[in-house]
């Protein structure tokens, strides 16, 4: 009895090309994800500035990294270093609570924050003490916790969303679970 | 009498849950909806805050125009010490980890405070996103002491 054998489809060679090739196109998906994650986290904290003038250091504070085989959202060193507050943000904390402002002013709004002046003000520390704005400084206790933002777990579900959109789907998968 | 939206009974069905089971299994537990209730003076530890944070939809199949929602539940815990924050983590995640009954709300008009519930198929988590001890690096007080998030992506079946 004679058997012959007839390959079909991609030889080895072929076939470790292949593979190369959707390794690069991939690679480079999650490059472009990685800047989209990058974005989202960041409109996810400035969704949460009710006061005008912010710094805006956290935003940016949330740098991405490439590695060989994938991307980093936000360095926890970096974010030490430019915006320490990024844990209180996102978890809520109570730290500051009873503690006093340092001596300043609201401004823009009104000097001492009212009802009709709410959130139209930030925190000018030691502006108004010089007297050439001609108005008084003043300082208070703080009564409310920061409250949770939680901007990164925001970005998280954003994230399992649309990677199972673009790349889930890609892999032949019908249906999403 | 007063409907609730998806959205709410989720948030609402995963509380009434993990009270429920709290109340029976680890007595003298605090649960709550929002941080201004937990850093209340009077509010003693262990606390457990459940709060929905965000939703992600996405379009369930073609042709259709229903929507595949992806609820986002933050669990904060509120220990008094790091053995009690490590055990109640694993207690609520395994409670979780199968799913809970969901609850259509509503309430009578004129009176908010009486709920009414009908089970109403089941939520189910698709992923713990984070479960994690939570050091806020800064000088901290009391209640941020011993702190420990859970958050999950929950999908509401009707079945």
């Amino acid at each position: 009895m004679r058997v012959t054998i007839t390959r079909y489809g991609m030889s080895p060679e072929q076939l470790e090309q292949e593979i190369e090739l959707q390794f690069i196109s991939i690679k480079n998906g999650i490059q472009a994800l990685a800047l989209e994650t990058q974005k989202q986290m960041q409109q996810n904290i400035v969704n949460n500035i009710h006061r005008p003038d912010s710094t805006g250091n956290l935003v940016r504070a949330i740098t991405v990294e490439y590695f060989e085989n994938g991307a980093g959202i936000g360095n926890i060193e970096y974010l030490k270093q430019f915006a320490p507050y990024w844990a209180a943000l996102n978890y809520g904390s109570s730290h500051l609570v009873g503690k006093w402002l340092p001596s300043g002013i609201f401004r823009p709004g009104t000097a001492i924050p009212t009802m009709t002046a709410f959130r139209e003000g930030r925190w000018r520390v030691g502006e108004g003490s010089d007297g050439s704005l001609g108005e008084e400084f003043y300082t208070a206790r703080i009564k409310n916790p920061i409250i949770a933002i939680n901007y990164i777990e925001k970005t998280a579900n954003w994230l399992s969303t649309v990677f199972k959109v673009h790349f889930y789907n890609r892999l032949n998968k019908s249906k999403i679970y | 009498m007063s409907y609730f939206t998806e959205t709410r009974n989720v948030e609402l069905s995963c509380l009434f849950y993990l009270e429920t089971n709290l109340n029976s299994d680890w007595s003298g537990t605090t649960i709550l909806k929002t941080f201004s209730q937990v850093y209340h003076k009077d509010t003693a530890l262990p606390i457990v805050c459940v709060r929905l944070a965000d939703t992600a939809s996405t379009r369930l199949e073609v042709g259709a125009d229903t929507l595949d929602n992806r609820y986002l539940l933050i669990i904060d815990l509120f220990a008094r010490s790091e053995s009690q924050r490590l055990d109640m983590a694993d207690y609520i995640k395994n409670k979780l980890k199968s799913g809970w009954v969901h609850y259509d709300h509503a309430h009578s008009s004129g009176s908010s405070e009486v709920l009414t519930r009908d089970a109403n198929g089941r939520d189910m988590v698709t992923e713990f996103v984070t479960d994690s001890r939570i050091d806020v690096g800064e000088t901290m007080e009391a209640k941020d002491q011993h702190r420990h998030n859970i958050s999950i992506r929950v999908r509401h079946t009707d079945a």
